[in-house]
């Protein structure tokens, strides 16, 4: 009779041990859709791009404003956010008691730890050591951080990586140890992470080259594929189900004609002609599909941000370092926006259709966010 | 029968001395520790406050001292380095000027402003909620953001008059106290539930009258007196600590005005504070001594009971120290077996756990879990008391036992069917008092922390750095300075990351040529395996594994003699022709032989595994000792080998006077359980304050030679291991001596 009550006891224990502990947030519904939240009344937001989040120079952006990597003195390392539209730059802790400092802040990124912000969820990418590393999720309207896996090679996010449907795509850069030279060599893939089960696969082969992510639309990915021998790129187009590829713009073409901006949807992408100062949209098969604008002889474009929505430049005139002037192109209606007051005003030096808003990528933690109609409308009203 | 229980530790003078120890102790480490806290000395605190109390007063206002403050750490950071020092006023340094004054702002500042931060936690918490980051209305955290808010929506935000904290924060400091609380419990639980029990005596007492539920009842009252004794005594050394080195203030004023607790959710003056935290740490105490008490009710003998609660304390010492304060698990962290005794969180601020998917405030889960303990674990322990199990009890499974049994039966017979000494003292230790149990999981423990790992670099650098010294290793050539060069003007133009690393590699491989140059006999040595053997990033590892080899050696010593001394077994064998010298002698050397086993296992397994994970060249360990920057001082009159060897050898036969200590104190107590007691207070509490609290370090010095690094790089801890020694063994002698005069 004891033994029973005993082991019914210890069952019992366990079971409310296990429900506590297992009793995190109910998952997320991670599909693409907006969140019931107080804040998005009012918001330009697209909801619908929620399901895709692409990460620049250590900021990514959310519903809420930019998400961004702070470096300080000490680099012992936040993420932190600018509040779309007011730019309120604050620690990502709730906590008024919390000082801010080391792992007991909910914003603590840790040294030489790195950010991505998507649907709902920080996701901390921190170096084990040079042959692994791992990934830590935080859904910040959740119970806290969550080890979601560890990965057998280094990561090389510094420059780009997207989440689309759950899935997060990167530059995988694997070192090799040779047991007899002791020597490292390090070769570059592209991966993708499952953020559901952390599971992940290689879309790339092994190259000694660096292979980088440019844009994924749909189920298509355009890489640069880097040539060692020349130190040129191919500009490539994989289809991330059959990992089928494309040479798009091939490396003799590759600046000396056209330069890739960014995907516009599977089949096409944005374009800038060199030669003709053009922008314009281009089939992956070499058709081009629309000629968005062209310059003047002695002109030239800088800043350019493309995507399905608009394009953000600046028209340059040549042998200056200055853009002359800051233009939104709307690709729906073909409209024109000067916003180089705007420009100016805010800092703009990017737009990201994901989120339909401007974007400052500043140089020293100084980031913003502000949503297309309030620029537009600002503009628009000035002039 | 309370009024008996009570007497029986009142008039134990161990128990006395012990309680009389620990408060002491207490007071003195906290003296200790709160002196060599800050750069500044606590004079310096007190008189920097009155200094601006007097301010304050003469000004009627504390904003303008607060003010007055800024300015003087603003001209701090703007006066030139060499003038610094004249700004000094009431420390001996700037830095300690600057720390100092810093601290002291940061309070008064908090202090003056208190219905601002007030307005600024629920503005924060309003912002946060606006973000849909944190907005998701049925989410965790915007449930978080909203508890908070309305937790200090409740505070009234009246204007607070700034006094000093320190007083007041080093009497509600746990420091080792708590662990220091821990040990005294420990004792008396173990007087209480197992010293009956080691005797026999409970066949007997639990057939009379008053044997079973009312002596329960009876012991617990007395472990809940201890726990009083323990609270009130540590905690008003504490307080008087507090009220020497800085006075505790005002002690009316609220307790928001004490700075660590400015952010508190109790409207509660600083005088009624102290009277709660002492409360909540008796019950705490009370809640860990009646699991002790279940653990020591359920255990067959001491060795399992004592097993039991450091396998308890340390998986909650393992919780509380690993999860992360931000992780979904953290719940775990602050809810277990050793988080429990942290109840000045209570009193901090507001701190949401995750309960089933709901943040419920660390005060509502500390009122759950606190009675809900001191119930279950008060049931469990009158349950498994009364329920004593008799040899021979027929129980549920008794048949399926038996039957495992005869299969094993013929086997044992041919074991047991022998007349050799050794193998009877053998088996009574190993398997009647199942020393072999204690083994099992030290081998298992070890075995699993013994495995040869990948080794780990932060940086290409590092790696390169790696690659370089082993390339380089031994004592410095021509040849390989000009490799060194070579190398260099490969790499001045770096064509990739590796060669960049390389180039940073070498770096710091001129660094180490700088330091080779300067120290003679030193050879190039890639160090990081070494530093981890020779203590350079802590005493941590030396530790860890010093309480894992007195453990077993504290857990299995006493049944060498302590049984026969206790049942007066000793009187026949003594007058046997074996028993006489043989028996003893046995019992001698099967002990040292144990206790070097056991030592050698649990130093030598880091020490093979660190070798075999970097792969370490034999040819190091014939190196001058110098080779190895951290171990510089001892120049090249050794080399590295027989420093290990040095060290070892004082680890292993620190091990070995260890397992002599326990005999001694077999001897001298008669007891297997105050055996076993006594040698865990001795030999592994000073370890496990020393790991508490890196500051109190002099506390493992009496027992350095279990760490060898401790021992022979501080002098200090040399000594005093030294004459502890020669003190221990003369008392020892001199007592047992006299007992053998007196017999």
């Amino acid at each position: 009779m004891m033994v029973k009550k005993n082991f019914k006891v210890a069952c019992f224990l366990m079971l409310i041990l296990c429900l506590m502990g297992c009793a995190k947030e109910t998952a997320d519904d991670n599909s693409s859709g907006a969140e019931t939240t107080t804040a998005d009344k009012g918001e330009s937001v697209r909801a619908s791009m929620v399901g895709h989040a692409e990460r620049y120079m250590g900021i990514s952006l959310s519903e809420a404003g930019i998400v961004y990597d702070y470096y300080d003195d000490n680099s012992s390392g936040l993420v932190r956010l600018v509040t779309i539209g007011e730019g309120k730059d604050m620690v990502l802790c709730y906590n008024p008691n919390c000082k801010h400092k080391g792992e007991e802040c909910m914003g603590y990124r840790g040294v030489g730890a790195r950010t991505m912000y998507y649907n709902g969820a920080v996701y901390y990418f921190s170096s084990i050591n040079i042959f692994d590393h791992k990934i830590t999720k935080q859904d910040t309207n959740g119970a806290g951080r969550e080890f979601l896996v560890e990965l057998p090679f280094g990561y090389n996010i510094s420059y780009f990586c997207i989440c689309h449907n759950d899935k997060m795509y990167y530059d995988a850069e694997i070192t090799y140890k040779d047991e007899v030279t002791k020597e490292l060599t390090s070769v570059f893939r592209v991966v993708e992470v499952d953020l559901l089960d952390g599971s992940y696969r290689f879309l790339t082969e092994e190259s000694e080259d660096i292979v980088s992510i440019a844009s994924l639309k749909g189920d298509t990915m355009y890489m640069r594929m880097y040539d060692g021998v020349d130190g040129r790129l191919n500009m490539v187009a994989m289809d991330i189900n059959t990992l089928e590829k494309k040479t798009i713009i091939s490396k003799e073409t590759w600046k000396d004609e056209y330069v890739f901006v960014n995907g516009y949807d599977e089949d096409s992408y944005f374009y800038a002609d060199r030669p003709n100062r053009e922008v314009g949209i281009r089939n992956v098969d070499g058709t081009v599909e629309r000629v968005l604008f062209r310059g003047a002889a002695n002109e030239r474009y800088s800043n350019l941000d493309a995507y399905s929505t608009g394009v953000f430049y600046s028209r340059m005139y040549d042998y200056e370092d200055e853009p002359a002037g800051d233009y939104f192109m709307d690709l729906i209606t073909g409209e024109v926006v000067n916003i180089t007051d705007e420009a100016e005003k805010y800092g703009i030096n990017g737009y990201d259709g994901n989120y339909d808003a401007f974007i400052k990528r500043g140089t020293k933690n100084d980031h913003g966010m502000w949503s297309r109609e309030k620029i537009i409308s600002e503009a628009k009203a000035g002039q | 029968m309370i009024r008996h229980e009570l007497y029986k530790i009142i008039s134990n003078k161990k128990a006395v001395f012990l309680a009389v120890l620990v408060l002491v102790l207490n007071m003195v480490l906290q003296f200790y520790v709160e002196q060599n806290k800050n750069e500044y000395t606590a004079g310096s605190y007190k008189a920097l406050w009155e200094e601006l109390e007097a301010q304050a007063e003469a000004e009627e206002s504390w904003d303008r001292v607060v003010l007055h403050l800024s300015e003087r750490i603003e001209v701090f950071s703007e006066t030139p380095r060499a003038e610094r020092e004249s700004l000094v006023i009431y420390t001996d340094s700037f830095l300690a000027e600057n720390a100092l004054f810093e601290d002291v702002y940061e309070e008064i500042s908090f202090q003056a402003d208190y219905p601002g931060y007030l307005a600024g936690v629920e503005s924060s918490a309003d912002a946060f909620m606006s973000i849909s980051l944190f907005g998701k209305v049925d989410g965790y955290s915007y449930a978080d953001i909203l508890k908070m808010k309305n937790e200090y929506a409740g505070m009234e935000r009246k204007e607070l008059i700034p006094e000093q904290s320190a007083g007041m924060e080093l009497a509600a400091s746990t420091g080792v106290t708590d662990l220091l609380a821990l040990v005294l419990i420990l004792f008396v639980a173990v007087m209480l539930w197992l010293k009956e029990k080691e005797q026999n005596m409970m066949l007997l007492i639990r057939t009379t009258y008053n044997g079973r539920i009312k002596l329960a009842a009876s012991k617990l009252a007395v472990l809940v007196f201890t726990c009083v004794f323990a609270g009130v005594g540590l905690y008003g050394g504490n307080a008087l600590a507090g009220a020497v080195m800085y006075g505790l203030g005002d002690l009316t004023r609220p307790l928001a005005t004490v700075y660590d607790y400015g952010h508190t959710l109790w409207e509660i003056s600083a005088g009624g504070f102290l009277v709660l935290n002492v409360v909540f740490k008796i019950i705490a105490y009370i809640w860990v001594a009646l699991l002790m008490s279940a653990v020591c009710c359920k255990s067959g003998g001491p060795a399992a009971a004592f097993g039991g609660m450091v396998l308890l304390g340390a998986v909650g010492c393992v919780m509380y120290y690993n999860i992360s304060p931000v992780s979904v698990w953290k719940s775990f962290k602050y809810l277990n077996t050793f988080g429990v005794l942290k109840t000045e969180f209570i009193f901090l601020d507001y701190r949401g756990l995750n309960i089933f998917g709901n943040p419920v405030d660390y005060r509502v889960c500390m009122a759950v879990m606190l009675p809900a303990g001191l119930v279950l674990f008060m049931v469990l322990t009158v349950v498994f008391f009364i329920d004593y199990v008799i040899k021979g009890k027929r129980r549920a499974g008794y048949a399926v036992v038996q039957k495992i049994k005869t299969v094993f039966i013929s086997l044992r017979r041919r074991t047991e069917r022998h007349t050799a000494l050794l193998l009877h003292e053998l088996h009574r230790i190993f398997m009647c008092h199942k020393g072999i149990i204690v083994l099992a999981v030290l081998v298992f423990f070890i075995a699993d922390d013994a495995k040869p790992y990948e080794v780990s670099y932060l940086s290409m650098e590092d790696y390169c750095e790696h690659v370089y010294l082993e390339e380089l290793q031994g004592p410095v050539t021509d040849e390989k300075l000009e490799y060194i060069e070579s190398e260099e003007k490969r790499v001045k133009s770096p064509s990739g990351k590796y060669e960049r690393a390389q180039k940073e590699a070498l770096v710091l491989v001129k660094r180490r040529l700088s330091y080779i140059e300067k120290n003679e006999g030193a050879c190039f040595v890639y160090e990081e395996p070494h530093n981890r053997l020779v203590a350079d990033y802590g005493h941590t590892p030396d530790l860890l594994r010093a309480v894992t080899a007195l453990i077993p050696v504290v857990l299995i010593m006493p049944y060498f003699f302590a049984p026969d001394l206790q049942n007066g077994v000793n009187r026949i064998t003594d007058v046997t022709l074996r028993g006489k010298r043989k028996l003893k002698t046995m019992r001698y050397v099967t002990g040292v032989v144990f206790a070097l086993a056991i030592a050698a296992v649990a130093h030598l397994s880091y020490f093979v595994q660190i070798m075999v994970s970097y792969g370490v060249d034999a040819e190091v360990f014939s190196y001058p000792v110098n080779s190895i920057p951290h171990l510089a001082e001892f120049g090249s009159t050794i080399n590295l080998g027989t420093y290990y060897l040095i060290t070892y050898a004082i680890k292993i036969l620190a091990a070995v006077a260890g397992a002599f200590l326990v005999y001694g104190l077999s001897k001298l107590l008669k007891s297997q359980t105050y055996a076993m007691l006594a040698g865990f207070l001795l030999l592994v509490v000073p370890f496990l304050v020393a790991m508490y609290d890196q500051r109190i370090m002099y506390a493992a010095y009496p027992f350095s030679a279990a760490l060898g690094n401790l021992f022979v790089q501080e002098k200090a801890a040399a000594v005093t291991c030294a004459v502890t020694i020669v003190l221990v063994t003369a008392v020892m002698w001199a007592v047992l001596h006299r007992k053998v005069r007196k017999s």
